[in-house]
């Protein structure tokens, strides 16, 4: 019985999901990340102004 | 959230646990991929294909344990009230959905060849979709809440109550007449020599670990959100009394 095909197509599925919440969580994160510097910095910037 | 938390949460990635966590659940993926192309034997009725049985297998456990976790961060919600609980409901559904997907798709993609379709309306299978369903409305209702407390409590509601849909989807090929396989507890459909099991319960435990290590980085990925909010709650503060 030749069902190979279908063995490889199962095994990319289990991979590209795996790697698309892999992917996912990394790329919102560095969006976070991104967002905390700069607001960080606005916030220092504006205590100092105001001191 | 402190300055300090603000800090922690901007370099989750390089986080030392997580990432031995990350490596230690790589090594273990890569041990459980080797042993299912090189150390499980053949399946002498259904030849290779049998090999998407530790996988699928595998990824419904997580699937059903990401949706125990939100179960009980639920019920932890209801009775502490605290945001670390409602963040853990919240990550692990993420993960289960992904992982319960895995199992459909799958699943289908070895019934095709077995059972000659990819779908029949079998009770485990209509279990399974409805399942999907039903988390996937659990993201898409706490999207629509604007307030987070009722958002949250409305959450840890509905995720134990959907939880139900696990000791459903389980039991349903022992409760009912189904043509999928029994393999777990011992009933009918195939059977599994000791090199099959090895390969199964290595693929059970890498795959515990991949979920680990992704609940880690989700749960942090929230953490951070939460510190974006307060920053952004502390410059209107400051601009207001400016």
């Amino acid at each position: 019985m030749s069902n190979l095909p279908y063995l490889v197509c199962a095994y990319i599925v289990f991979w590209a999901l795996t790697f698309a919440l892999v992917f996912s969580i990394w790329l919102r994160q560095r969006r976070l990340e991104r967002e905390i510097a700069a607001l960080a910095a606005v916030l220092a910037e504006e205590s100092g102004v105001t001191r | 959230m402190g300055n300090e938390n603000v800090e922690r949460v901007r370099r989750p990635w390089q986080d030392a646990s997580g990432i031995a966590l990350a490596a230690l659940s790589g090594v273990a993926m890569c041990g459980a991929l080797g042993m299912v192309f090189l150390y499980a034997p053949r399946e002498v009725t259904m030849g290779d294909v049998q090999r998407i049985f530790y996988f699928h297998v595998a990824s419904a456990w997580v699937g059903f344990f990401a949706f125990f976790v939100t179960f009980l961060a639920g019920v932890g919600y209801l009775v502490r009230g605290e945001r670390s609980w409602d963040i853990l409901a919240l990550s692990s559904v993420e993960i289960g959905l992904t992982f319960i997907t895995m199992t459909v798709v799958t699943g289908s993609l070895w019934a095709r060849p077995v059972w000659g379709s990819y779908w029949t309306w079998e009770p485990r299978l209509t279990i399974s979709a409805v399942q999907l369903l039903i988390y996937v409305a659990y993201r898409m209702l706490r999207a629509a809440i604007d307030s987070p407390e009722r958002r949250a409590r409305f959450a840890a509601v509905y995720g134990s109550v959907a939880f139900v849909t696990v000791p459903l989807s389980w039991f349903a090929i022992r409760w009912w007449r189904t043509i999928h396989p029994d393999v777990l507890t011992g009933g009918e459909g195939m059977t599994i020599t000791p090199r099959m099991s090895h390969t199964l319960l290595v693929s059970l435990a890498a795959f515990t670990l991949l979920y680990a290590t992704l609940l880690w980085q989700r749960v942090r990925l929230e953490r951070a959100a939460d510190a974006l909010a307060h920053l952004r709650a502390r410059l209107e503060v400051n601009r207001l009394s400016s």
